[in-house]
């Protein structure tokens, strides 16, 4: 009998019991699989966005309009290479309650400047042609049973169009994605032009300004040189990287990590507490038994690695099996639900929920396997 | 055999001490069980509390057709005046209606708990606008002026936000405003904002004569049958009339979301701790077979052993159960925290820990008490009698 078929048997003596623990832990890990997924995901959706690319918005609050002409000054600055501008539609496709993100952009420049977008030479070339023309994710263009080639009304939530009413035709001519599943493609960007000229109020206005500077080592330069040329002016600019905007964006929900690291914190400690409970009432059984092992001959460090190994085996089985449904829900998850595309169980996360399930394994087992490697043969008898 | 039943009871749960370390376990699963409960419905409760809570029927909000919120609205100058003439609002003093022009506008402030920048609402108003909210109190300084960069912080702003003290002066933009008072609307998103006259607000923030909505007082408290006719049968407006507390309700959407995903987790970790709490009274029954057996030969009845051993499962659940109830209490109740809300502005609210979500976590504790101890109990009602004398 070799010591694996040892601690196998040791393991599987109360089936009962040991259903109740693996579920216990089953259940923890699926619950740490998914939220983990999430907090992963979510992290890297936001790291996704660039730190070369800058930011210009109003210094007020993004929501505040920049005049146009910002633009043109803003591409006389010195290092400034490439500079586009979009504006917030406020979309949405017959139903108010579900939104669209949808951008009113300068077509070229901002294509150029987001290449981390996939188009066909044909759908670009559509694209900036047409001015009526729109461009979605396709991921999004399946979630709404859209086709290349329809001519969709949009409506906003802000804006009039100057023919009466909210809707704004768009003929879409194509879709883009992206190689990386972090980068969100689930938006949808037309022509500026076409809606300045279009829309009762705000005309001549842009929401925010995308700046590549000529080399990156720029970018702090090319940021103080913009911000303090609309210094004093009515109109005051704040720049700063699109990673930056996007990060100090997300902290605006609350601290989104900080719950989520409670519940598992929480899951944990249910688990740890049960499991531990188990692994020291089937090490307290036993004392007899180790009491006669010890006698035999086994050496107190081999009776510790049998218990450890016990306790990891327990926490990696149960572990293991959360892991896997978890990754599953997260696949139906990610799918089913678009705004959660984000979640996915990758390396990292796997990487994450075994490295706790080694430690689940490792702290449960520690003080059973020592109080079984400390137990003298003479007390164990007397005990028993 | 209500007297067997009752001894049992009081033999099972004075000896819990005795095995107080298999319990401790399944009472500390169980509570950790109900304080992420509680914390998730605690937040989502303050949170709606305070989104939707306080409207009132008194008073009407006219935004432009199909806007989901403020921020979205826009009412020009000919818009205001023709609703402004709209039968079916209160009047004040010499007769003119009682109607309160507002513009919405979303500044920065710097949040303290991260130390980065939010959207906070600074709402400009007429000189009616404060009388038309319930509630409103100025708890230090005097309300603004009209005519001049004044402006009252509602005190949820003022605890969340850094720079926004009395007598501060605060730069939005190129122009600079004072702040002169601080004003209290419990449990409210006004709250959350910022107040300032409206002809300052839509004279430094470029917005023309253009507001984003109207406020007005209803002649008859939830009856706004007769504006909204007179609103939809005149060709020149394209507008909705809503009451306050409808309005209202129908911003607080998303924390049912929070609440859904809070008894997610919580069935999911109560289904954890349930096998916690069956092991412990698994382990509790074997480790009194001999106590059993013997009380069974003595006369003692299955079902008496059977209500004995699911009510000490109970006590430990309601243990369990009130743990987590304590320190979610501790710990959670009456914090504050803020959030984006549909306007995309901060909202701040507290964590709101009611009676009624207390008694639904403690019930939560006891169904796992009560199934993890049913199917030991059931074992230990059914021992052999011999089991007394073995080992």
């Amino acid at each position: 009998m070799t010591d694996f078929s040892l601690v196998l048997r040791n393991l599987t003596r109360k089936p009962l019991r040991l259903g109740l623990t693996l579920f216990a832990i089953f259940m923890a890990f699926l619950i740490l699989t998914v939220l983990i997924a999430f907090q992963l995901g979510f992290d890297r959706a936001v790291e996704a966005t660039s730190e070369e690319r800058l930011v210009t918005i109003s210094k007020i609050n993004f929501t505040v309009n920049l005049p146009i002409g910002h633009v043109s000054k803003i591409r006389a600055t010195e290092h400034v290479e490439q500079v586009a501008y979009a504006d917030w539609f406020g979309g949405y496709f017959k139903e108010p309650s579900e939104p669209l993100v949808m951008f009113a952009v300068s077509p070229e420049a901002y294509l150029e400047l987001y290449d981390e977008l996939i188009m066909d030479d044909d759908a670009r070339a559509a694209f900036l042609q047409n001015k009526q023309a729109m461009v979605m994710g396709e991921g999004l263009m399946r979630e709404y049973g859209f086709k290349v080639g329809d001519r969709v009304p949009m409506r906003s939530n802000i804006f009039q169009h100057r023919d009466g009413g909210n809707t704004w035709e768009l003929d879409l001519v194509g879709t883009f994605r992206a190689d990386d599943p972090a980068v969100d493609t689930r938006y949808i960007i037309f022509h500026h032009d076409n809606f300045n000229e279009s829309r009762t109020f705000g005309r001549d206005t842009v929401g925010w300004v995308i700046i590549k500077a000529d080399n990156p080592a720029n970018n702090d330069a090319v940021m103080a040189a913009i911000d303090a040329q609309f210094a004093n002016s009515p109109n005051e600019t704040s720049t700063s990287t699109e990673k930056a905007f996007q990060r100090a964006f997300v902290a605006q929900i609350g601290n989104i990590g900080l719950i989520i690291m409670s519940v598992v914190g929480a899951a944990l400690f249910v688990i740890l507490m049960i499991v531990g409970n188990a692994m020291m009432m089937a090490i307290r059984e036993r004392t007899g038994e180790i009491a006669v092992f010890k006698a035999l001959g086994f050496r107190s460090g081999r009776i510790f690695a049998m218990v450890l190994g016990e306790s990891l085996m327990l926490s990696l089985i149960g572990g293991l099996a959360g892991l896997a449904v978890g990754a599953v829900l997260v696949g139906v998850a990610a799918s089913a639900i678009p705004p959660l595309a984000f979640m996915v169980v990758s390396t990292e996360v796997m990487v994450v929920t075994l490295a706790v399930m080694l430690a689940l394994g490792v702290v449960t087992g520690f003080f059973p396997a020592r109080t079984a490697m400390n137990t003298t043969i003479i007390t164990a008898f007397q005990k028993h | 055999m209500l007297n067997q039943i009752a001894a049992i009871i009081a033999m099972n749960v004075k000896s819990l001490p005795r095995r107080a370390n298999m319990s401790v376990a399944a009472v500390a699963a169980i509570a950790a069980v109900v304080a992420v409960l509680l914390g998730f419905l605690a937040m989502a409760n303050g949170l709606q509390q305070t989104i939707s809570g306080s409207g009132s029927d008194d008073f009407a909000i006219i935004l432009r057709a199909n806007s989901s919120s403020e921020l979205n609205s826009t009412l020009t100058k000919d818009q205001q005046d023709l609703i402004a003439l709209a039968p079916g609002f209160a009047r004040g003093p010499g007769g003119r209606p009682l109607v309160s022009r507002e513009s919405y506008v979303i500044v920065d402030g710097i949040k303290k708990s991260s130390d980065t920048k939010a959207n906070i609402p600074l709402r400009g108003m007429s000189p009616e606008g404060v009388a038309l909210r319930s509630g409103v109190r100025v708890t230090e300084g005097r309300m603004f002026e009209a005519g001049l960069n004044e402006l009252v912080v509602g005190a949820g702003v003022l605890r969340e936000f850094a720079g926004f003290e009395m007598g501060k002066e605060i730069r939005f933009g190129r122009s600079v405003w004072r702040v002169v008072g601080v004003f209290e609307a419990p449990g409210s998103v006004f709250e959350s904002e910022l107040w300032a006259d409206i002809k300052v607000v839509q004279g430094q923030f470029n917005r023309g004569a253009s507001v984003q909505t109207m406020r007005a007082k209803l002649a008859v408290p939830g009856d706004i049958s007769t504006p909204a006719a007179y609103i939809e049968n005149e060709p020149r407006l394209n507008a909705d009339i809503k009451t306050e507390r409808t309005y209202f309700a129908g911003q607080s959407q998303g924390t049912q979301q929070l609440v859904t995903l809070g008894w997610a987790l919580g069935i999911a970790m109560a289904l954890g701790s349930l096998s916690g709490a069956l092991n412990t009274m698994y382990a509790s029954v074997q480790a009194r077979t001999r106590d059993i057996a013997t009380l069974r030969t003595l006369g003692f009845g299955g079902f008496a052993t059977f209500v004995g051993t699911v009510v000490e499962s109970l006590v430990l659940a309601a243990i369990g159960g009130l743990i987590g109830g304590v320190v979610a209490f501790l710990f959670l109740d009456g914090i504050t925290a803020s959030t984006l809300s549909g306007s995309f502005t901060q909202v701040v609210f507290a964590f709101d820990l009611s009676p009624q979500l207390l008694a639904d976590s403690v019930v939560l504790a006891l169904v796992i008490g009560a199934v993890g101890g049913i199917f030991p109990a059931w074992r230990a009602s059914r021992l052999p009698l011999t089991a007394a004398f073995g080992r």
